[in-house]
């Protein structure tokens, strides 16, 4: 069947054919798509887990039983599971286990463009990396029995630019089902000293079979061409080097660990300069050099595109782009996170925050965000800021990452006599991957109706007294609240609750009394995209304002109706 | 057959290069789409790539290499320009979305006529809805497809109003072919 699918939705595909029962993941950009294609399948029990972590373990516990299962996550999601993962490879599996990390080079939607290829050296697991869905959907269903095969997990590497690509892929659309029996091995399964050292040799072992395999896999293709210009290269960078270069000899590396080590010195040989190409980290071409072979590398950072390899091998110009004013993503009107921005922007508070959408206010006009590190970093770096600096200062995390790896940090913080403020923005979904469902939604990954877990049942389970809920489209309740809680010496908890703007009904939009408006520029500080200036006065776009009524309370001549 | 589409997240870029794609693969060529997800879609600036072809290797279309330019918003127009080839097609809708915190070119509209934009009316749309449907409508006397394949993808598309794309989509179309036929 010819199909249009995406890198993330070929993953689903070849998943599903190979049999998988079992899939777990967080969501996360550019990874989500292939979990919530999963989830349209009846035969494979798909969880949204409340992080990597727990998604990896419930999927090494799928594997355990016997079941062919698959984690998939974003590339920074695969450090909070880097924990069971390195020991994970010296248990092995029983049921085949596929670990898919996307990388996001470019930061497209990432606070950071690392390359997880390392973790499969570290690891000592095999590595593979797709150049289109077509590959992507073929790999994904052969790494299940290779898994199984050489009793290991494997992680299969693919980029921004491979999930959200879409391709003609011919799909068998045929399912294969499998099942082993469980049987208890603690020698192989529990990993006590003892036991690990043998493990460990296993492990040993079973990278050399890998490196054999690597040279006679047949993914591992040598094109030759011109013998004057030869290119090692992976993943989506193939199909730039092969434009770029049609003449080129190409050696297309799809396991890149362990490497195809005879395949790479017959390839060197056989041509008269080498260039290794990849995306991020100079991760084959420094295994290359390793080798002792004089091969040039083109990577380091950011996405690779034909202009770029064209200019780095033959010094072609790259087109001059026009100047033209920057149009960055802005928070949506009538999103509930703009008022407590605008607020804590107002009170001049140190603010650190987390990742969503709510990343967005540390851009002007909004301007106030001060600190963004991973998930679940702002409560944890509050908590020692505050106790060693008297600047007023808050941390702001919204509520899937709170679920995610907020709860640890509200409970360190009540351990560790904390004076913290922390400020919950519930917008009850996981709005910035696309509305995926959290603990505190009442539902699952395929829409079962579930337990919910409020965040403030929560909050005061892990000790803290102070738990106030606010509106957060009401300006001066946001202020009293946030200036009381702040100067209390405790830790307290402000939960800040209100859907996100677009998993609910728009509202009537507000319009602008031209006779009333002076043309102050106040409304725009909300930094809301419906607002505009039109002349010297405002214009609000029916269109797109939502009628929160920020703008209203904010208008210091009360002209928006 | 490079095509490069943009403009403000929520114009519905992202449709208009889906359906250009399913036109493409109904019609036998090898394609390719490319876009970004996630925080690109806040209200920011939006590009999607789509190539067709008898093989298609890079998702992206390259600087100086695109057949036709189609822009549903004037200044992201001009930002994309780069993308275009010398002899290449450029459209884009009258639409100006305002910026946050800088200003906005006003002579825009000559600008891009001067760089041989053909600026397309969209002021008569009645809902903004549909700007992608009209615009896709605009471009597509200029792309090899038979329009029972167009009219068949605006079915495999689009889930809502399907009748209404259509018949506005036809609407570009003949006005479309007012300008490029003539």
């Amino acid at each position: 069947m010819r199909s249009f699918l995406s890198g993330n939705e070929s993953i689903a595909y070849g998943s599903y054919e190979a049999g998988i029962r079992y899939a777990s993941s967080y969501p996360g950009t550019p990874s989500t798509e292939i979990l919530e294609t999963l989830s349209t399948f009846k035969e494979i029990e798909t969880e949204w887990a409340v992080n990597e972590k727990v998604a990896l373990e419930c999927v090494i516990g799928a594997s355990l039983s016997g079941v062919r299962s698959l984690y998939t996550s974003k590339h920074v999601g695969l450090n909070v599971a880097a924990d069971p993962l390195m020991t994970l490879s010296y248990t092995g599996v029983n049921g085949g286990l596929v670990i898919v990390s996307a990388d996001d080079p470019n930061m497209h939607s990432s606070q950071n463009e690392q390359d997880n290829r390392w973790y499969a050296l570290s690891a000592k697991i095999p590595l593979f990396e797709p150049s289109d869905s077509q590959e992507a959907y073929e790999l994904t269903k052969l790494l299940f029995d290779l898994s199984e095969e050489f009793d290991t997990p494997i992680l299969l590497r693919i980029t921004t630019r491979l999930s959200h690509s879409k391709c003609v892929v011919n799909l068998k659309g045929k399912r294969t089902e499998f099942k082993k029996l469980y049987k208890k091995d603690s020698q192989k399964y529990a990993a006590i000293p003892a036991y690990a050292r043998k493990m460990k040799i296993r492990m040993m072992e079973r990278l050399d079979k890998l490196r054999d395999f690597s040279d006679n896999f047949s993914y591992n293709k040598t094109e030759m061409r011109s013998k004057k210009l030869g290119i090692i290269t992976c993943g989506v960078s193939y199909n730039y080097a092969r434009e770029a270069f049609e003449d080129a000899s190409i050696l297309k590396i799809t396991m890149s660990f362990p490497l195809p080590r005879k395949k790479i010195e017959q390839f060197c040989r056989s041509v008269d300069k080498v260039y290794v190409v990849e995306e991020v980290d100079p991760f084959i071409g420094e295994q290359i050099k390793a080798m002792g072979l004089n091969v040039q590398t083109i990577s380091g950072s950011f996405e690779m595109n034909v202009e770029r390899l064209k200019k780095e091998i033959l010094n072609e110009e790259i087109p001059k782009s026009i100047d033209v004013p920057a149009r960055p993503p802005v928070l949506c009107p009538g999103c509930p996170h703009r008022g407590i921005f605008y607020i804590l922007h107002k009170l001049k508070l140190t603010v650190l925050g987390d990742i969503g959408c709510y990343s967005l206010a540390v851009l002007p006009p909004l301007d106030s965000m001060d600190f963004i590190l991973c998930m679940g970093a702002g409560i944890n770096a509050l908590h020692a800021f505050s106790k060693l600096n008297d600047k007023k200062a808050v941390a702001v995390i919204g509520d899937s990452t709170f679920y995610h790896s907020g709860i640890t940090g509200v409970l360190n913080s009540v351990y560790n006599k904390g004076t913290d403020t922390i400020i919950i923005l519930d917008n009850m979904t996981t709005a910035m991957t696309g509305h995926q469902p959290h603990p505190g939604t009442g539902k699952d990954a395929k829409g079962r109706e579930t337990q919910k877990i409020p965040i403030e049942d929560i909050v005061e389970a892990c000790g803290v007294e102070h738990i106030r809920i606010v509106n957060p489209f009401d300006l001066k309740e946001l202020k009293k609240t946030t200036s009381e809680e702040i100067e209390r010496n405790d830790i307290s908890v402000i939960i800040a609750r209100a859907p996100c703007a677009l998993i609910v009904e728009k509202k009537e939009s507000l319009h602008v009394n031209a006779e009333k408006c002076t043309g102050c520029n106040v409304c725009l500080s909300l930094g809301c995209p419906a607002i505009q200036k039109k002349g010297d006065k405002m214009d609000i776009i029916s269109s797109l304002c939502n009628g929160c009524n920020l703008c209203k309370q904010v208008c210091p001549f009360g002209a928006i109706e | 057959m490079n095509v490069v589409i943009c403009g403000v997240g929520g114009q519905g870029i992202l449709k208009t290069g889906e359906l250009i794609s399913i036109c493409a693969m109904l019609s036998n060529f090898d394609v390719k789409k490319s876009e970004v997800h996630g925080m690109a879609q806040r209200g920011g600036s939006v590009i999607t790539f789509v190539r067709f072809s008898h093989k298609v290797y890079s998702p992206t279309v390259p600087m100086g290499k695109s057949d036709i330019l189609l822009s549903f918003e004037m200044l992201e127009a001009l930002r994309y320009l780069k993308y275009l080839k010398k002899e290449g097609i450029a459209i884009s809708s009258n639409m100006k979305i305002k910026l946050a915190d800088s200003n906005y070119p006003e002579d825009i509209e000559q600008d891009l006529q001067k760089k041989g934009f053909t600026i397309v009316d969209c002021t008569n749309i009645k809902n903004m809805y549909f700007l992608n449907t009209y615009m896709t409508g605009f471009v597509s006397p200029l792309l090899p497809f038979e329009e029972n394949i167009w009219l068949s993808s605006i079915g495999k598309v689009f889930t809502k109003s399907i009748e209404e794309n259509k018949n506005i989509f036809l609407k570009g179309r003949r006005d479309g072919d007012n300008v490029y036929r003539r």
